[in-house]
């Protein structure tokens, strides 16, 4: 089959649109409650201590309150959005229903228990120890419990979009995967053995000595455990952001995918090189011979290159879009993008920031060159631009089109919301940038500046300006929530024929094209399994052979 | 939008050159920031 | 199946624009050319990261020399090692000198959580990890004093941890 006949969008059934409606509800609702501490931390630093006014609710605890903004925005957020939206793309892409409904609803809810579970003691007080959990300081059992049954969850899902998978391969053996579906699959798949990491610190060292079954822990083990999954994590959200970036963005733009096959190559290359480079995490690491570090930092330089693809294919799709539209010379043809549709300017102004993102990742890469900015607050700085705009900024962008079509109802003031994707962009620049300014001049990251005696003047200025960008971005999470809610909240459904469509582009070349070697999982697959196992294997081993339990549990 | 059953080929006369102009000007934004971190690393003295 | 000729359209190949290729190519290279200056600084100027030094147990380490003691030893021909205990929520000892124109060899541990080393205005920077030493060297030409701050979170009060590093005027040996 060469030709590609234009199909029709398949509908999702009413139990499908609740299924992935219920992910969004709780990702939404989780952003909303992580998003109050953020500016809570960063008004601090500029001085202006709030926390006092909190004590009644008992939320006046810088720490406690940054736990809840890392595990609510980076872990529950991301997961709930990205599940659902899989959910979607999995289905949708694959024009069939989902194997076994049972199973992925098994996992979702799975998935909700985790995160009560996990939330209570963080609120309590009994696990302030921020969203990298690093032991020897101790959280209550149930907040590792929760956590474990929130990455299970999210495994049954994945399963579950598998054996959907399967399914559809039988029917049609020799078809192209859908490239939606397709990209899904690869975050799943990859984010299945990255998970495996902190699965292992959890079940076998954080677990056991929360629970008192064992005396201690061995805290660089726990390191080298938790940073196998820790750096996966950041393309388990960054890939469904690129889904929409290569395949459904240059639909809303008017255009189609510039090349399928290298979109394929760049997801296979991600999950072939996402793992194998955890140790740029542990650069300044004691216990970690400088060997494995230079390994992985070169690994490290080539799961930069999928990235690079990424941004050649993305731009020239939206170039090939805005040249429809006719656009015309080597910059004027931005202009003729859709601007004014939100989601599309989430996500372009999320692809702007990416860059400067992808900049900073390289410079944290770079082996020796990380000991100007390890842990300063040049890496909260680099993330904000990464997963909270990259990522959080395109997911914002994607529910402008999918709450409505979930819900059957208008976006609520569409103009509103593209207000609310420019805040969004400037006070990330402002926030951003500050912090990278900090970081470079020493500010440490995870403290209350606020409070640090060691701040000299030339930090105020930047410190202000930190707090500047944070009650922008309040500003903006503010009226992201409510457009949300007064979307689904609206008695006005669209006309019957009128519905928000998924927006999905075709690509310039037919998909069937593409050679098999871009739709052929197992050698792909043992080329990861292999490359981890050459890369951890012999370093694992030893931290494992030589584990210490000598470190005992502190608290906070 | 294309019509019905009809081949989609390559655009031919579609060439990203606005795309080769974004990418470079990010190429040097890279190497620039890149280069002054590397730069403060130098300063900063030597660690062995 | 007819042997009639495929119109080479028809065949599934590897398509890539051109502009896009050369991208591809240059952007190898750029990746390259960053690993090459990095070995650069790394190999023939020295600039070296942690590695893996040696294991105490955090539960006796400040029982038994040297980290008994925690401070500068001299070494003599202008070379210092100093160590330094890491705990909840201060460096031991808070203050050190040394003086102008020294090679110090700092050594690091805790023993609770882990922490942070940051020297300000050099490239000291580790992770302080319970069970591990952390070890790196630099150079004070010039008379200062230098803040090492804790920069990985341990803690409620993980914000007033710092010392002081005072390298005094007056050269060393």
């Amino acid at each position: 089959m060469t030709t590609l006949k234009p199909q029709p969008t398949y509908e999702l059934t009413k139990e499908d649109k609740r299924f992935v409606g219920l992910h969004l509800v709780v990702a939404i609702f989780a952003l909303s409650v992580g998003s109050l501490f953020g500016p809570l931390q960063a008004f601090e630093w500029a001085g202006f201590d709030l926390y006092q006014y909190l004590e009644p609710i008992g939320l006046d605890d810088y720490y406690k309150g940054l736990t809840a903004h890392g595990v609510l925005n980076a872990l529950v957020w991301t997961t709930f959005f990205i599940t659902g939206f899989l959910t979607l793309t999995t289905i949708v892409g694959l024009r069939r229903p989902l194997r076994y409904p049972k199973l992925n609803q098994l996992g979702f809810w799975m998935m909700v228990v985790g995160l009560v579970m996990a939330a209570i003691p963080i609120l309590a007080g009994w696990a302030s120890v921020l969203y990298t959990f690093y032991p020897p300081l101790e959280a209550s059992w149930s907040f590792y419990l929760g956590l474990t049954l929130v990455v299970v969850g999210s495994w049954i899902e994945g399963y579950g979009f598998f054996f959907t998978f399967i399914a559809w391969r039988k029917e049609n053996p020799d078809v192209r995967t859908p490239f939606i579906a397709f990209g899904g699959l690869i975050t799943m798949a990859m984010w299945q053995v990255a998970t495996l990491g902190i699965a292992v610190e959890i079940l076998t060292m954080l677990l056991p000595y929360s629970l008192g079954l064992t005396g201690g822990t061995d805290p660089e083990l726990g390191r080298t455990f938790f940073w196998f999954t820790g750096h996966p994590l950041v393309y388990f959200w960054l890939l469904p952001a690129y889904i929409s970036w290569y395949a459904m963005l240059p639909k809303q733009a008017g255009g189609k995918m510039f090349s399928d096959s290298l979109a394929r190559l760049a997801f296979w290359l991600f999950l072939l090189l996402s793992i194998p480079v955890g140790f740029h995490h542990q650069f300044v690491d004691p216990g970690i011979p400088t060997g494995w570090k230079a390994i992985h930092a070169s690994l490290t330089y080539g799961v930069a290159f999928p990235s690079m693809l990424t941004l050649f294919t993305v731009v020239a799709s939206l170039e090939y879009a805005a040249s429809r539209r006719g656009g015309k010379g080597l910059f004027g043809w931005i202009r003729a993008l859709p601007w004014g549709d939100p989601s599309v300017s989430a996500q372009l102004l999320a692809g702007i920031l990416f860059m400067f993102g992808g900049i900073g990742g390289i410079t944290n890469a770079s082996y020796n060159v990380n000991l100007v900015i390890h842990n300063t607050a040049w890496i909260p700085g680099h993330f904000h631009l990464t997963v909270a705009t990259a990522v959080t900024l395109s997911f914002m962008g994607i529910s402008y089109w999918l709450v409505p079509h979930l819900t059957g109802k208008p976006l609520w003031k569409p103009k509103w919301a593209l207000v609310q994707t420019w805040l969004w962009f400037v006070g990330m620049i402002i926030f951003s940038n500050a912090m990278h300014v900090l970081g470079l001049l020493g500010a440490p990251r995870r403290t209350a500046l606020g409070t640090a005696p060691y701040v000299p003047d030339e930090w105020n200025g930047h410190l202000l300006r930190v707090s500047i960008g944070g009650a922008i971005l309040l500003v903006s999470v503010i009226m992201y929530v409510v457009t949300m809610v007064r979307t689904a909240a609206q008695k006005e459904r669209v006309a019957v024929g009128e519905e928000v469509q998924i927006p999905i582009a075709e690509s310039l070349r037919d998909p069937q094209l593409t050679p098999l070697w871009l739709d052929t999982w197992k050698p792909w697959l043992i080329g990861t399994v292999l490359l981890i196992v050459l890369a951890y294997g012999p370093q694992l081993y030893e931290q494992i052979s030589n584990a210490s339990l000598s470190s005992p549990g502190f608290g906070p | 939008m294309t019509e019905e059953g009809v081949p989609i080929g390559t655009d031919e006369e579609f060439k990203p050159r606005g795309t080769v102009a974004i990418v470079a000007l990010f190429t040097a934004t890279l190497v620039l920031l890149w280069l002054s971190i590397y730069l403060i690393l130098i300063a900063r003295g030597v660690t062995t | 199946m007819s042997d009639q000729q495929l119109i080479p359209e028809e065949v599934p190949s590897f398509h890539a624009d051109n502009y896009e290729k050369k991208w591809i190519a240059f952007s190898m290279v750029l990746l390259v050319a960053f690993a090459a200056t990095v070995a650069i600084a790394g190999f023939a100027l020295g600039f070296q990261i942690p590695g893996d030094e040696s294991r105490v147990d955090p539960r006796t380490v400040a029982e038994t020399l040297p980290w008994s003691e925690p401070g500068v030893r001299d070494l003599g021909g202008g070379e210092y090692d100093v160590y330094i205990i890491s705990q909840q929520y201060l460096f031991t000892p808070r203050e050190i000198r040394v003086p102008a124109g020294s090679t110090v060899n700092f050594y690091v541990t805790s023993i609770d959580v882990q922490h942070g080393f940051k020297l300000q205005d050099t490239n000291i920077n580790m992770q302080i990890v319970p069970g591990q030493v952390s070890k790196l060297t630099a150079e004070f030409d010039d008379p200062g004093e230098y803040p090492y701050i804790c920069h990985e979170y341990c803690g409620i009060a993980h914000a007033a941890m710092f010392g002081s590093l005072i390298v005094e005027a007056g050269g060393g040996s």
